[in-house]
């Protein structure tokens, strides 16, 4: 395994990150709300450790991509709110741009036809 | 819900600090509203797979977290591993010193501590040196899953079973289709060393056919094993292999090879000693002497049965038993099928075959029988297990009392140990120092233990050697419990592992720092929020187990005991006050059946004339001597009935002399018991005659033998006379019947004689001049024993096996009592520990002392109570399968459970009351102080 952390420049950002960002790129919110976006989004694909979920948190908050962010509505005081930061939203623009092309090339090729 | 939130809360431990404080109440929180939804839509199937994967995925993420921390962490000036090495080696040592500074201090505790587990050490160590030898130990030293013993059951209804002779042994030897050898042995018993005479000592010993040691797979340790030539059926050459306890016994120096030995008064050469701990095949009993199958017609049988004067060359001489080794190439079930085809030519080769024809039987060797019936050890293994389970349990409940209590010191010490941690001991340091103390007491406790087991093994084993049950039926015990290495491994295993149960969770327990963790416990305390979970926690529910099994066992230890002493006072039916009982035992001899008639007819006139002898008789068995034979018969034209009665030849004067009531008819007269060739006839007892002729009047009507011995007609009896039943052993409820034959009737081998004083005590001079008088008619008479009847009867096989169970249940029974008591002790101690602030409290606002002690007592007593129920219940169910085999003792036996249950509830509630009373007592600001 690398040492160097996925959210370095050079590397890319694990699948479970980026889902978190573009998840919350859609709004503000929780852990748990991030958890079932996702596996709504991805059809069930994707089942959401919650250990794994914080720890990438972690690691995008360590990053400075996501922060914590005051939430407007206090339902639950330990539901803390997660907003994504203009880095961060560089950052999963310019991941999803290099997926996309990749998808493209796949898509030329022929893998997606049945 | 509760063990979920607790699985959580551990796996959320193993997450690093920074981590845990910044996403751990988030993750809970996540986790919770998550599982119910889940339980909405998916139900409680749903929350378990939902568990399984998050549960693994913390774990996972867990380590990785971990991982990353330390990765970047800056790295500390790195010792190099020798200075590292060493610096455990010192703290290992402190805690070492620490440990015994600690437990000298409190030399009350540490001496519980220690005793309690040498208890349950020493019990366990103690069943494994008997198990070891006699369930586990491999007795035949080569290949024994090979090896099989040979049986010929008839192919009828009854199966009756016999030995094989000579000609037989010869053809299944010759024979290569299921074995790839078969050997002859059979039981003797021999008079070695001592000419024959007063006090000659019996030897058990095994007749054998030269490949008997081979087919077994031992070598002789000194000189060498038999000769073809040796054993033929016809050779006579007096030579013997000595067993290695018979050589130590004589010095074991290199010259007891060839040394000439008397056996049966004729000299022998000793030609080898056979390896130590060799036993041919059997865990119990090791013969002392081996002899070769060529000297068989001079040797007797080995209890009573003078099956040994014939010679093995003729077919009607049935005396071997066959053991054999299978080809390799064979199972046992794959044995078996072709078994029949060698039956069918065994068979043809038989003289008796027109009784029926006989079939083959292979089984594996049992450990502990010598018979003609294959038999099963499973009793046996049943009772081992039973033992070692029974001990492992004391064993396990020994550690778990050691835990609480080590639980409740923890506790008091709390300041000590937070302030270590304060002061940045590592918590795997303090556990380490806590565990170092637990390991300190397993080894004493170890150590001790494995004393105390020895002590009680050897201590054991000798009374049962030495016990005359034994001893006067020459028989010496194969058991060997001194501790070889694997009972000294399993008792240092058993060590280890009780000091892990007992030290590391007390020390993981009391080390939390986690202040949401110590909050919750305290909150825990101040209102009892679940009762009835309180009621019935871990600790109680194992607390009143304890309780239970401890009165159980005790229970069943008083039934053993009631039975030992309703079966020692049972009325034998005749008296054995008064009687004193010579054995002359005149197998030992090699003299003719004409001469052993000449020399017992003598013996027995001139001891009549001796002054106070009133009466005077023979017999061939001896009532309660363990030794008995059997004969099935049915009645001449009677009522198709079968019974099977146990058999003695007497002479005239037997039930005068011991006893026993003549009903109707007649005695047998001096002519019958004198000579042979008078028209057979037999004297039964009542129940015989009620169960073949029920009303009808016996006498004239003749006894016909179900199996009659192939050499004399018939074997057809006249019944003369009626007895009054009179018993011949303890255990059977109702006596067996009894057959009578006059002396003359049947070869003899073993002669007990009856002297009959007038009135109950013999006098101290008599048995002194029977020996003289007995040694001045014969100066080789083989007089084996002489005791009064009284003392004979003690020796009984059975009234001891139940005596020893008694003492053996009881001992466990102590041993639990013991345990429970102190794992009461314990319990109390921790949970009074743990509520002195209340305590405290109470007693500042004014509380009463005394009630607050009868409160505190009373919520223990109820815990002893419920375990006393359950061991109510569990003492029934096993006094009924007790009553079933002992005599005389009802399974629900008052007395008993009484005898059990009221010390183990006084000694209990004590245990209970005494931290009460001590927390109650203490000075109330201290304890609030102690915060």
């Amino acid at each position: 395994m690398s040492r160097q952390s996925s959210t370095a420049e050079t590397a890319t950002l694990t699948p479970l990150m980026f889902q978190i960002l573009v998840a919350l790129v859609e709004g503000e919110r929780h852990g748990y709300a991030i958890m079932q976006q996702i596996e709504e989004r991805t059809g069930g694909a994707f089942r959401i450790g919650a250990g794994s979920l914080y720890r990438a948190i972690k690691q995008l908050v360590d990053a400075e991509f996501i922060a914590e962010a005051k939430p407007k509505l206090q339902v639950h005081s330990q539901r803390r709110y997660y907003s994504i930061t203009p880095a961060g939203r560089r950052r999963i623009a310019a991941e999803a741009r290099l997926v996309h092309g990749m998808v493209t090339w796949a898509q030329d090729a022929g893998v997606l036809d049945r | 819900m509760k063990s979920m939130n607790r699985l959580l809360r551990w796996l959320l431990h193993r997450f690093p600090v920074s981590f845990r404080e910044r996403y751990g109440d988030e993750l809970v929180d996540l986790l919770n509203s998550l599982t119910k939804d889940t339980r909405s839509h998916s139900g409680w199937l749903g929350v378990v797979r939902l568990w399984a994967f998050q549960a693994t995925d913390l774990t996972r993420s867990a380590i990785a977290e971990r991982r990353a921390a330390r990765l970047s962490q800056p790295s500390e000036p790195q010792a190099t591993s020798r200075q590292r090495s060493n610096r455990s080696m010192d703290g290992l040592i402190q805690d070492f010193r620490y440990a015994i500074r600690r437990l000298t201090k409190n030399p009350a505790s540490t001496a519980v501590a220690v005793f309690s587990l040498a208890l349950a050490l020493g019990a366990n160590s103690a069943v494994f040196a008997i198990l070891n030898p006699l369930l586990i130990r491999p007795v035949i030293p080569l290949r024994a899953g090979e090896v099989v013993n040979v049986y010929t059951p008839r192919q009828s209804a009854d199966r009756s079973y016999r030995p094989f002779s000579f000609r037989e042994f010869s053809l299944l030897r010759e024979s290569d289709e299921v074995f790839v050898d078969v050997a002859a042995f059979r039981p003797t018993m021999v008079g070695i060393g001592e000419p024959l005479g007063a006090g000659m000592r019996r030897h058990f010993g095994f007749v054998v056919s030269d490949n008997y040691f081979d087919l077994l797979g031992t070598a002789p340790v000194a000189g060498r094993f038999f000769l073809p030539e040796e054993s033929g059926p016809s050779a006579s050459v007096p030579v013997a292999v000595a067993s290695h306890a018979m050589w130590q016994r004589h010095g074991g120096g290199a010259d007891f090879v060839g040394r000439t030995t008397m056996i049966n008064s004729t000299p022998w050469t000793i030609i080898g000693v056979a390896p130590a701990g060799f036993s041919g095949g059997n865990a119990l009993l090791a013969p002392d002497i081996w002899l070769p199958l060529g000297m068989s017609s001079l040797l007797g049988g080995a209890f009573g049965n003078a099956s040994g004067g014939r010679s093995l060359t003729d077919p009607g001489n049935f005396a071997l038993h066959l053991v054999a080794r299978l080809r390799p190439d064979v199972t046992v079930q794959g044995a078996r099928s072709r078994l029949a085809a060698l039956a069918v030519r065994l068979s043809e080769s038989a003289p008796d075959n027109a009784q029926g024809a006989r079939g083959l039987e292979i089984e594996p060797p049992s450990r502990f029988n010598i018979d003609t019936e294959p038999a099963s050890d499973g009793p046996l293994l049943v009772f081992g297990l039973l033992l070692l389970s029974m001990s492992a349990v004391v064993l396990l409940v020994a550690c778990l009392n050691l835990a609480n209590l080590f639980l409740a010191q923890g506790t008091s010490r709390r300041g000590e140990l937070s302030l270590r941690l304060a002061l940045g001991a590592s918590r795997r340091r303090v556990v380490r120092l806590l565990f170092v103390e637990g390991l300190v007491v397993a080894v004493l406790g170890g150590a001790v233990g494995l004393l105390l087991s020895y002590a009680a093994n050897t201590l054991l084993l000798d009374s049962l050697g030495r016990s005359s049950a034994f001893a006067s039926m020459g028989l010496t015990l194969a058991l060997d419990v001194t501790p070889d290495t694997r009972v000294l491994l399993a008792t240092l295993i058993f060590c280890g592992m009780a000091s892990l149960v007992f030290s590391i969770g007390p020390a993981l327990r009391v080390t939390q720092t986690d202040p949401g963790g110590y909050l919750s416990l305290r909150a825990s305390d101040l209102h009892t929020t679940d009762r009835w979970g309180q009621l019935f926690s871990g600790r109680n529910c194992l607390l009143m187990g304890q309780l239970g099994l401890s009165l159980t066992l005790l229970f069943s230890a008083a039934l053993f005991f009631r039975g030992a002493h309703a079966a020692a006072r049972l009325d034998p039916g005749f008296e054995p006050e008064g009687d004193l009982v010579a054995e002359l035992d005149y197998s030992l001899s090699d003299w003719s059946d004409l001469a052993v008639r000449q020399r017992l007819t003598l013996a027995v006139d001139t001891l009549r004339t001796l002054p106070g002898v009133r009466d005077i008789a023979l017999a061939s068995h001896l009532p309660y001597g363990n030794v008995t034979q059997s004969l099935e018969v049915t009645a001449v034209r009677g009522n198709l009935a079968r019974t099977r009665g146990r058999v003695t030849a007497i002479s005239s004067g037997y039930f005068q002399a011991i006893g026993v009531k003549l009903l109707r008819g007649r005695d047998f007269s001096e002519l019958e018991w004198r000579s042979r060739g008078n028209p057979p006839v037999a004297i039964i007892d009542e129940r015989m005659a009620r169960t073949l002729f029920s009303i009808e009047d016996p006498i004239g009507r003749y006894l016909q033998p179900v199996n009659p011995p192939g050499d004399r007609g018939s074997g057809r009896m006249e019944i003369v006379g009626i007895v009054s039943a009179h018993r011949e052993d303890l255990l059977s409820e109702q006596p067996p019947a009894r057959i009578f034959i006059p002396l003359g009737q049947d070869s003899v081998a073993r002669a007990f004689v009856h002297l009959r004083v007038a009135g109950p005590t013999i006098p101290d001079a008599l048995p002194e001049q029977v020996r003289r008088t007995l040694l001045s008619v014969d100066g080789e008479i083989p007089l084996v024993r002489l005791a009064p009847f009284t003392t004979i009867m003690e020796t009984n096989m059975e009234l001891w096996a139940v005596r020893f169970a008694a003492i053996l249940f009881g001992a466990f029974g102590l041993i639990a009592l013991l345990l429970a008591v102190i794992g009461v002790y314990g319990v109390r101690a921790f949970m009074v520990a743990r509520r002195t602030r209340e305590i405290g409290i109470r007693v500042a606002l004014g509380a009463q002392p005394s009630h607050l002690l009868a409160v505190l007592t009373m919520q223990g007593a109820v815990h002893i109570g419920i375990g006393l129920s359950v061991g109510l219940i569990l003492s029934l169910a096993t006094g009924r399968l007790l009553a079933s085999m002992l005599l005389r003792v009802s399974p629900n036996d008052p007395l008993s459970l009484a005898a059990g249950a009221l010390p183990l509830a006084a000694a209990a509630l004590l245990a209970t009351w005494l931290p009460a009373r001590r927390a109650v007592r203490t000075d109330p600001m201290m304890t609030l102080r102690h915060e």
